[in-house]
């Protein structure tokens, strides 16, 4: 302890003061004209990145000089003291340092006015009071404790006030400003004067969850949690806003494009346009699957859950989130773990195969009947407890009658079915009318007739039917054709067609250069056209914007990297378009 | 290796027979089926994959393998350039470098299409007018022009149709779908070979061609006989009636269990199994070689009595047997490599199957079954734009096949060869995708239908392979 050497002079007062004036004037300049440029070199881009590394260290040296000196006040080491030069004179740099680097990093804009100025002149203040702090220890004598100093301790409570204001306003311009606040007891919310929380507001989920409104309950939601911390009032990254729907529908920089907020989210976790980005708490697939089922029916604000397409992957996902049947008139079907060992031992009483139709859905099938399995009606009967699970039930050639059909009318989620060379007939069809979902009908080999036909006008579903060997008539079979046909829908499509293929026409592009001018056309046709149509560095198609000239020709690449290769050294790959060139000859 | 094999091969056929009653047709017949089950799984194998990856599109599929290499050309492949270009010289940059089978360091000179092109069907696909019934079914084609395989010669090249594969030995599609999903009759093989005489070429076919490979033996094709019975032995010899035979047969059931209680042998359990299936075909076979429930003018769409070793009579019994439940069936013609005479060849091979191919997509339809069966009709490669004399050789760069069914984009061509039909240019499918889409449309995602063997998980589509979407709904 005693050995630290006396160094028992002052330093040059007035040239440090002098210093620290000059330093504190150019980190004011920064608090009071903030610099704005049009085009941002990346060197200064990546700079700015380095605020956030770098201002961790100010604030840790900023904090035990502060402790330091508070034990120095009462434990007189020597040791202590040196100490705690070490630590103004880090936290003075680190502070300045942090400073630079917070401007860099603010010129590309992005953040709200309002924090972003707090920010900056507590930052900016941090750092002056850490200067002086440094200037006064300097041009005090390093070896013997100094005790209080009413210049010198007061400066040093000061700045760490400054250090804690600057510390949360850079938390709220990266996470928000409520993100402390927002779980904060209410007891402490009153003492520091945050209004109260009010249960959040639980968007009103109607009697029928289909009247749900998909961008109020499912969508903004999404929105506010994962996405307004960067898009939102403090900061607009890419100068989006998704904190309203009216300005997400304006869109960023790039124009109004609500899909691309949709393509966002599903681009692969390493690429840099994904959002969230990858150190981001990312969405759930659900929450994925949501947005882009909105985004892509129209992205309308006051759309319901009714109002919408919904495909079977998003009827799952509202399933889980609204508690949702699918649609109105279907009947659910039981979860495959409930009645997994039930299926099995069906199966095998019965001698059939009753499977599901594919992995991770709680559908059933009967795949296929061999001739002599015996299954008839009684089988039939037994299905009951999974009747609302089967969609497919091939039981062409079994013992069919119409007495099995009734139980085939009580499995309402049905899309295939084959009664071929059954004996069904006429009167059993009436069970078919209230199946919803039916697509596939095998009746070949039966006796039904025109008559029997009659229930089945009703089920618009249909789309293939088979009567060969039945006792239908073309007569009736073309009355059957037109009750299912939905001219009026399929006008509609056609509608669809032409309104699209009109898109296409307008956005089609003419670019004229006129006539007569034919050496001007010349020149232009040599330098547009590159002599290669494959990169002679890596045998791919080019890149028409990859293009070197050389020696009056136009050499085209298929990336950045076969260019910068050329430009290193391009005698072999001027050997190779040669050669190429020969060859196609 | 697999253990159960292993025991499997220690109890070969021979001593096998020697234990049990000699000379019984039931017995020959088991002997077909000498692999056995997998131990441990008695009853029906119900397959790997169950339930299906995704929802099957279909549930058994019908390949009608033109072995030799039909002419994308002149049947498939409307090439008017070929036909300007006709006795000049091949433009050396198609060739130049390219692997070439008997044209090897000989003048290269292009020859125009045999035979003039027709539009079919509402879609108003091309087809060679040689082609006619086939064309009567084009709305229900989906022609893929862009074929592209790996090698030149025919038994490698169906090696590779075949298993995904040159090397032999690995296991063939039929035998994959069959270890997949099982079969779906107890009654008959889940997989079954047909060949047909006729056309003039009869060039060998390798068993190895539908061999199960490294995977349990008893989802090997079985090649039925195409003329007579099937089956050899399936009928009781003269003077052995039915229940005489059957009970033979449950007496030898009977000791073969009592001798197992004493050695206890998984195989032996799989022998007693195969007895039961003989015996079921014993009744099956008859019942399916069978044709008077085929009415007349059935007989006629295909153009066959039946039961006479042509194409298509067995393009029928192929339609008998799907609706038993049979998961893969081959029907192989050879009579499609025209190295010379090709225009004359052609119209012989076109005659001998347009017909009955059509048949089959008809008839299947009606019975409402093409919408769960794909047909696939094709060879193991084409032939080059160049002439071989009055021939074309064997060409592996672009060539047609023909799908139908479920799940298959009806009237559609898909994919295109260049100018001149050599290289496949516009969307090429290889055979590692044709076997993706195959599997994926039996409700299999090629990449997780594995077989450990020798230490390492194979696939059918190795490590490639992605299934074609624009040949499907």
């Amino acid at each position: 302890m005693t050995s630290v050497k006396a160094r028992p002079y002052r330093r040059g007062g007035r040239f440090v003061a002098g210093l620290a004036g000059f330093l504190t004037l150019i980190l004011l300049a920064f608090g009071l004209w903030p610099v704005s440029l049009d085009v941002i070199p990346e060197a200064v881009r990546f700079g700015g990145r380095l605020h956030p590394v770098l201002v961790h260290l100010p604030i840790g040296f900023l904090v035990a000089l502060l402790v330091l000196e508070m034990v120095d006040l009462f434990i007189r080491s020597a040791l202590l003291h040196h100490a705690t030069y070490i630590m103004a004179w880090l936290a003075a740099g680190a502070a300045l340092l942090a400073v630079v680097a917070g401007v860099l990093l603010a010129l590309p804009g992005g953040y709200s006015e309002e924090l972003l100025f707090r920010h900056r002149w507590l930052g900016v203040l941090t750092a002056v009071g850490a200067i002086w702090m440094l200037a006064w220890k300097i041009t005090r004598p390093l070896d013997k404790p100094h005790g209080w100093s009413f210049v010198y301790h007061p400066l040093l409570l000061v700045t760490a006030g400054f250090l804690g204001g600057a510390g949360h306003y850079g938390g709220s311009l990266t996470h928000g400003s409520d993100y402390l606040t927002a779980y904060m007891p209410n007891a402490l919310r009153s003492l520091i004067g945050v209004p109260e929380r009010v249960p959040a507001e639980a968007v009103a989920v109607p009697d029928d969850p289909r009247d749900t409104v998909v961008f109020a309950a499912l969508v903004d939601p999404i929105f506010q949690t994962r996405c307004v911390s960067c898009h939102g009032p403090e900061r607009q990254r890419g100068g989006l806003r998704l904190d309203s729907h009216d300005l997400l529908v304006q869109g960023g920089e790039s124009g109004p494009d609500t899909g691309l907020i949709a393509r966002s989210l599903r681009l692969p976790i390493d690429d840099d346009r994904r959002m969230p980005p990858r150190d981001r708490t990312q969405l759930t697939a659900d929450e994925i699957a949501i947005i882009t089922w909105w985004v892509r029916s129209g992205a309308d604000e006051h759309a319901r859950v009714r109002d919408l397409e919904k495909t079977a992957v998003i009827e799952r996902v509202l399933k889980r989130k609204l508690n949702l049947t699918p649609e109105e008139d279907t009947v659910p079907m039981r979860e495959w773990d409930e009645i997994a060992s039930l299926v099995e031992t069906l199966g095998a009483e019965m001698g059939v195969r009753l499977q599901r139709v594919e992995r991770g859905s709680d559908a059933l099938e009967i795949p296929f009947l061999t001739p002599d399995s015996g299954f008839g009606d009684e089988e039939l009967a037994r299905l009951a407890p999974v009747e609302a699970n089967m969609v497919t039930l091939n039981i062409g050639r079994g013992r069919i009658t119409d007495d099995g059909m009734e139980h085939i009318g009580r499995m309402k989620n049905l899309t295939r079915l084959d009664l071929s060379n059954t004996q069904v007939s006429d009167a059993g069809l009436i069970h078919l009318a209230e199946l919803p979902r039916l697509e596939y009908l095998n009746l070949y080999g039966t006796k039904i007739t025109d008559g029997g036909l009659k229930p089945l006008q009703r089920v618009s579903s249909l789309r293939r039917i088979y009567l060969w060997q039945t006792g239908v008539t073309d007569e009736g079979l073309a009355t059957l054709y037109q009750s299912l046909r939905d001219e009026a829908r399929i006008e509609m499509w056609r509608e669809e067609i032409r309104h699209l293929e009109r898109m296409i026409e307008a956005s089609e592009i003419v670019i004229d250069l006129g006539h007569g001018d034919s050496s001007g056309e010349a020149g232009a046709t040599g330098a547009a056209d590159p002599v290669n149509g494959k990169c002679p560095v890596s045998g791919r198609p080019v890149d028409p914007q990859q293009t070197v000239e050389h020696g009056g020709r136009l050499i085209a690449f298929c990336c950045r990297d076969c260019r910068a290769r050329f430009d290193d050294d391009p005698d072999p790959i001027l050997a190779e378009i040669d050669a190429g060139s020969r060859e196609d000859d | 290796m697999n253990p159960f094999f292993e025991a499997a091969q220690r109890i070969n056929r021979r001593h096998f027979l020697g234990k049990a009653a000699k000379g019984i047709g039931a017995i020959a017949l088991a002997s077909l089926f000498n692999s056995g089950r997998l131990a441990g799984e008695p009853g029906q194998w119900r397959g790997v994959v169950k339930p299906p990856h995704v929802a099957p599109k279909i549930r058994r599929v019908i390949h009608l393998y033109m072995a030799g290499g039909p002419s994308h050309l002149d049947l498939f492949d409307p090439k008017p350039d070929l036909a300007r270009l006709h006795e000049e010289p091949m433009p050396e940059s198609y060739t130049k470098g390219q692997p070439i089978a008997q044209l090897q360091g000989r003048e290269l000179t292009c020859m125009a299409p045999n035979y003039a092109f027709r539009r079919y069907g509402q879609s108003g696909m091309e087809m060679a007018e040689i082609l006619p019934h086939l064309g009567g079914v084009a709305d229900e084609l989906c022609l893929v022009r862009s074929m592209v395989t790996e090698q030149i010669n025919h038994d490698p090249a169906h090696t590779f149709m075949n298993t995904g594969s040159i090397i032999p030995g690995r296991p063939s599609m039929g035998a994959w779908t069959l270890y997949a999903l099982g079969n779906e009759t107890e009654n008959l093989p889940g997989f079954i070979v047909l060949t047909s005489e006729g056309g003039g070429q009869a060039q060998p076919i390798s068993s190895r061609q539908w061999s199960a490979g490294f995977l349990p033996g008893k989802f090997q094709g079985v090649k039925f006989q195409s003329a007579g019975d099937p089956v050899s032995y399936v009928s009781p010899p003269p003077g052995v009636s039915h229940q005489c035979q059957s009970e033979v047969v449950k007496h030898v059931k009977d000791l073969n269990r009592e001798f197992n209680e004493v050695v206890d042998d998984p195989d032996l359990a799989t022998r007693i199994a195969q007895y039961e299936l003989a015996a079921r075909m014993q009744m099956s076979v008859p019942e399916l070689s069978d044709l008077s429930d085929e009415p007349q003018h059935i007989l006629d769409l295909y153009g066959t009595e039946g039961g006479d070793g042509t194409f298509a009579s067995n393009c029928l019994m192929a339609r008998r047997l799907a609706e038993r439940g049979v998961r893969f069936i081959q029907v192989y013609h050879r009579g499609w490599d025209h190295h010379g005479d090709i225009k004359n060849g052609l119209a012989a091979a076109s005659g001998y199957v347009d017909q009955a191919s059509a048949a089959l997509i008809t008839d299947l339809k009606q019975r409402g079954m093409l919408d769960d069966t794909l047909v696939i009709w094709g060879g193991e490669f084409g032939r080059t734009p160049m002439a071989q004399g009055t021939g074309r050789d064997h060409h592996i760069k672009g060539f047609s096949l023909l799908m139908a069914g479920g799940g298959i984009r009806g009237g559609t061509t898909y994919g295109a060869t260049d100018e001149l039909g050599y290289n496949a240019i516009e969307n090429p499918v290889s055979i590692h995708d044709f076997h993706a889409t195959l599997l994926h449309l039996l409700g299999i995602d090629h990449r997780y239908l594995t077989f450990r063997y020798q230490g390492r998980d194979f696939r059918l589509t190795d490590v490639f392979g992605d299934p074609v979407t624009g040949v499907m709904t």
